[in-house]
């Protein structure tokens, strides 16, 4: 991928600045400043405008690269859709904390998003794994087939043991039972779906498009850990804002919008009559 | 009845059409466009030099987006041709 031409793009210059600016801010208030309330709160509830840039941008994108008619365009209309949703869960979560003052209102209307993003991510990362040769590799390799079985399921058992083992149902509040499985659960399943569009794409995935795949994985892989921490802190109720999974989340949703603006770069070059190298696998 | 050239410019439009299920139709047609002596208009294609060398160029265009997965879409468009094009008609890279 040419850094020199993603570096003229003003979307990119911007989320760059915006992520800067917060992964500055957190060293600021965990290293330097540990534990000033009104800031960390602020921290916690805007780093998702990282996600909202990220999710605008990508649905012209996807739209470029064939929007619903298209793998690819499907894929990026996905992956959109589920920064946007990221970006409004926090909104949501925003208008709780400053308008009706509750902190953390887990489950709330926000999870509207924050758990619609799940299966949408799926889907993001299904149809990755088509347009990166994963069909192939499924045909060709018996063990590649098992191996794409056997990870969603122990990934589930893993997240399970992690988060539920011990569950205490409260059957008064179904919703609140069904999130507390759907969370893990699904994010289980979509970080499986990540780790096989890698390890399937290994051997047929190559050009140019390649670092731009491998990046929206990396993403997905780090939201699992940023949900898993915050899942896992939650449930302990060690939870505090602008912690771990604040910046993990900010690193991820940086990296799916980088992906996203990598994709939009590759378009346009193309349509502005410049070949693309030929750098197969 | 069919000439040789007509044959790969049907390929071309095969392979191109196949891309755009993944790529989309506008960028399909864009990176077929950009191809070394091939000419793209109004859905369809000429080409100007060596047909086999063109049809190569065309799959290696493609396969410059994701690499070994590209060119096996590639492939199967050309399955969906048959034996219309003989084995020594089609380029090393589509084989």
């Amino acid at each position: 991928m040419n850094l020199m031409s993603i570096l003229k793009n003003t979307t990119f210059r911007l989320l760059s600045i915006v992520f800067a600016i917060y992964t500055l801010a957190w060293l600021y208030l965990n290293l330097i400043n540990p534990w000033n309330e009104s800031f960390n709160n602020a921290f916690t509830d805007s780093y998702g405008i990282i996600a909202g840039i990220g999710g605008i941008a990508g649905f012209s994108i996807a739209k470029k690269w064939g929007g619903i008619k298209s793998v690819v365009g499907r894929s990026l209309l996905a992956f959109s859709t589920g920064l946007t949703f990221n970006f409004l869960g926090q909104v949501s979560y925003a208008i709780y904390f400053y308008v009706y003052k509750v902190e953390n209102p887990y489950p709330s209307f926000g999870e509207i998003f924050y758990f619609g993003s799940i299966p949408i991510y799926i889907i993001g990362a299904w149809l990755l794994a088509a347009a990166s040769g994963s069909k192939l590799s499924l045909a060709s390799y018996r063990s590649k087939k098992i191996v794409s079985i056997l990870l969603p399921i122990s990934m589930m058992l893993l997240s399970y043991s992690v988060f539920l083992k011990s569950y205490e149902f409260d059957w008064t509040q179904p919703i609140l039972i069904f999130l507390d499985f759907g969370y893990p659960l699904g994010q289980a399943i979509s970080v499986s779906l990540a780790i096989l569009t890698f390890y399937l794409s290994k051997g047929t995935l190559g050009g140019i498009m390649k670092s731009s795949v491998l990046l929206i994985v990396t993403a997905l892989i780090i939201q699992y850990v940023s949900d898993t921490t915050f899942l896992y802190q939650t449930f302990q109720d060690a939870w505090e804002p602008a912690g771990t999974s604040d910046l993990l989340f900010t690193i991820s949703y940086f990296l799916m919008s980088l992906a996203i603006l990598q994709f939009g770069e590759v378009v346009d070059k193309i349509g502005a009559g410049k070949k693309l190298k030929c750098t197969q696998n | 009845m069919y000439t040789k050239l007509d044959l790969y410019e049907k390929a071309i439009l095969t392979i191109t059409k196949e891309q755009e299920k993944i790529v989309g139709k506008t960028l399909s047609i864009q990176m077929t466009a950009l191809v070394d002596n091939l000419l793209v208009k109004n859905n369809r294609v000429e080409i100007k030099g060596d047909p086999k060398i063109v049809l190569k160029d065309l799959v290696d265009q493609y396969a410059s987006l994701f690499g070994k997965a590209s060119i096996e879409v590639s492939k199967e468009a050309i399955k969906k041709l048959g034996h219309e094009l003989e084995s020594s008609d089609i380029p090393e890279n589509l084989k």
